[in-house]
């Protein structure tokens, strides 16, 4: 049966993501949910710094460029300013995770009404494919040469875990794009998301695991084989924290 | 009715008098008192005060709320403040305008608390990386301070550009007998704030380029340049003191107008742009100008010889008092004077 | 009758679809668009409109319309 699928006029321009990259796809549900919703002349996005640059050029709404690791911190201002506005953060691993995550741990332990998506490719992207904190063990990257020993660096970061033991936070969530089957999970958890600050309940985090060709050198069939294989079984996907009915 | 207030507490009030709706701030002496003020006197007046995790974070709040046109601040001291210059030079960037508390306490690092002013060279040249600069009032007394903050927001939009207000230990925590102006609030959209609609955001469309910083400081160089300046017109040294000690500076001009000596004042208020018109009614026979400043190895000194480079006919020697941490004591000054006009001191310029 | 419209500009020929189509409808075409990526061709006669290939496409490139 035909099911009728159109481009939201948010991700109507063209991006500028390499080929194969997973941040077009949640770019897209991101822009479903909000039209869905009605919010498209209603929210505005606060754009990290590494490949959520990208979005300068083709999201197609409101969105305001900050430093790097300060989306959680500048995504509060705005909803401290326009507390009708939608207020998004949307980061990547490096930048909420690794650089940021005092900003990004701290709106969530005080339950801040915003909503952060958080891209974890597994690595440093823009910069060329640098180790992140979480780069899986064994990975390869261009500071990880031989791969990654987590007895000198550490084990990948699980902060979605963490961010869920806040008592007061509204919703947290791990999602893939490695799968059709796991990318229309993952817009679910991206409308309750959205959901959970439009009705008040609370601070939101999405992450979402996302393969990166250019940087993992690899192709995209290995690359979402690998998510599926390696990657996803030690992050667990799922909602980690559900909305209070 | 003029009552007796608190420097900190004194510029925290003045703020929300000026329309202030949200400030974001992490606590350092000797500014916390501006934080602790706020946190029960904003929600009493229906706006939003916030304790962040650092400096940072702060100054990224503020950085969103004015994006979105909300009249914000936030405060700090010495090495917070450094912390903060990353969100200033992006506050710079996007030409938002901010205002910023910076109440100095002594010395590089972790310093001390004592009062000084060894964030003159940092806070008057922007602070952070790339070219941009931030509009800096150094006021001398707390009533002065109040009046300073009351346009700080007015300044801030006009030019779409941070201001800061660069007070002292000494005037953060003193007391003083203050009159507050009326509440005021801007209530007309600025044109360019984020909305959610995505419309035109101004300059922010193209970033800050050469010739956008240029005729910008060309403008606010040319408006914006505030002095006070004493017995200047027949001086024939003049002495040149921002904050508190222009105040014992100023004692010392009349105890040595007393004597019979010749010395005037130039106080700057705006510390940049400098005001290098203050200069102009120094006489063409002066034969020295000095620099009173409250840091170790002197900052301000270097604006001074460039103003009496640009202003001042002939080669003036520029002569320079640091009191590193404290106020210079006025006998001192009358005694630095003694120095420099039998030749025992010399010139650093 | 739903049509599958193919932006062919918008595709950097990533194969994602290609891999993801349950009808094994979608082929790279050979041909190449202005951005110089050898973008994806439909055969209409295997696909069935079930708009996987907009689900995992990250450049909008697929569209199922009336």
């Amino acid at each position: 049966m035909a099911v009728l699928k159109k481009t939201p006029t948010m991700v109507s321009i063209p991006n500028h993501f390499c080929p194969g990259c997973g941040h077009g796809i949640l770019n897209r549900l991101i822009a479903e949910v909000i039209e869905e919703k009605g919010y498209e002349k209603k929210t505005i996005m606060t754009l990290g710094v590494g490949c959520s640059c990208n979005m300068n050029a083709s999201w197609n709404g409101d969105k305001i460029q900050c430093a790097h690791g300060r989306g959680a911190a500048t995504a509060t201002g705005v909803k401290i300013a326009r507390p009708d506005l939608l207020s998004i953060a949307y980061q990547g691993d490096g930048d909420a995770y690794v650089i940021g995550l005092a900003e990004t741990l701290n709106a969530a332990y005080r339950n801040e009404p915003i909503t952060v998506f958080v891209i974890n490719n597994n690595n440093f992207a823009m910069t060329g494919g640098q180790m992140s904190w979480t780069t899986m063990p064994g990975q390869v990257t261009t500071t990880s040469v031989h791969g990654r020993d987590p007895a000198l660096t550490g084990m990948p970061i699980r902060v979605p875990e963490f961010a869920a033991t806040f008592p007061d936070v509204a919703y947290v969530a791990r999602g893939s794009v490695h799968s059709a089957k796991e990318i229309n999970r993952l817009r679910g958890y991206v409308k309750n998301a959205i959901e959970a600050q439009l009705n008040g309940e609370g601070y939101a985090l999405v992450e979402v695991l996302c393969q990166c060709p250019t940087n993992w050198g690899m192709s995209v069939e290995k690359s979402i084989k690998w998510m599926e294989e390696e990657v996803a079984p030690y992050y667990t996907l799922g909602e980690l924290k559900g909305r209070r009915k | 009715m003029r009552k007796m207030w608190k420097g900190n507490h004194a510029i925290a009030e003045a703020a929300m008098r000026a329309g202030c709706q949200f400030y974001a701030g992490y606590p350092i002496t000797p500014q916390t008192e501006v934080s602790e003020y706020l946190s029960y006197r904003m929600p009493e007046l229906g706006r939003r005060f916030l304790q962040a995790e650092n400096e940072m974070a702060a100054v990224y709040m503020i950085f969103g709320a004015y994006a979105c046109g909300m009249r914000s601040m936030t405060s700090s001291s010495g090495p917070g403040f450094s912390l903060k210059q990353e969100g200033i030079a992006y506050l710079c960037a996007n030409n938002y305008p901010a205002v910023l508390v910076n109440v100095q306490r002594w010395g590089p690092g972790l310093g001390t608390l004592d009062s000084s002013q060894t964030d003159y060279l940092r806070d008057t040249r922007g602070g952070g990386n790339g070219d941009y600069r931030v509009i800096v009032y150094a006021p001398n007394s707390i009533q002065e301070t109040v009046d300073l903050m009351y346009n700080a927001f007015d300044v801030a939009e006009k030019y779409r550009n941070p201001v800061e207000i660069l007070s002292e230990a000494a005037l953060g925590q003193m007391m003083e007998p203050v009159e507050f102006p009326p509440f005021k609030e801007r209530t007309e959209d600025l044109g360019w704030t984020f909305d959610g609609t995505d419309r035109p955001h101004g300059r922010i469309d193209n970033p800050q380029k050469p010739d956008a910083l240029r005729a910008k400081v060309a403008a606010i160089t040319a408006n914006e340049q505030r002095w006070e300046n004493y017995r200047v017109e027949d001086a024939d040294y003049v002495f040149v003191a921002f904050g508190l000690p222009s105040r014992t500076c100023r004692n010392a001009v009349d105890q040595l107008r007393e004597q019979g000596v010749k010395v005037g004042l130039i106080r700057p208020i705006t510390v940049w742009p400098f005001p290098y018109k203050a200069f102009e009614e120094i006489p063409d026979t002066v034969k020295g100008v000095i620099s009173v400043e409250s840091t170790d190895a002197g900052q301000l000194i270097e604006d001074v010889a460039l103003a009496v480079k640009k202003m001042c006919p002939g080669n003036v020697p520029v002569y320079g008092l640091f009191s590193g941490q404290k106020i210079p004591k006025t006998k001192e000054i009358v005694a630095f004077f003694g120095g420099v006009r039998s030749g025992e001191t010399k010139e650093v310029f | 009758m739903a049509t599958l419209r193919i932006s062919t500009e918008r595709c950097k020929s990533c194969g994602y679809c290609i891999l993801a189509c349950p009808s094994k409808a979608l082929r790279l075409s050979g041909q190449l668009n202005k951005e110089g990526y050898d973008y994806v061709a439909n055969d209409e006669s295997k696909c069935t409109k079930c708009g996987i290939c907009y689900t995992v496409c990250p450049d909008n490139v697929f569209e199922i319309l009336e």
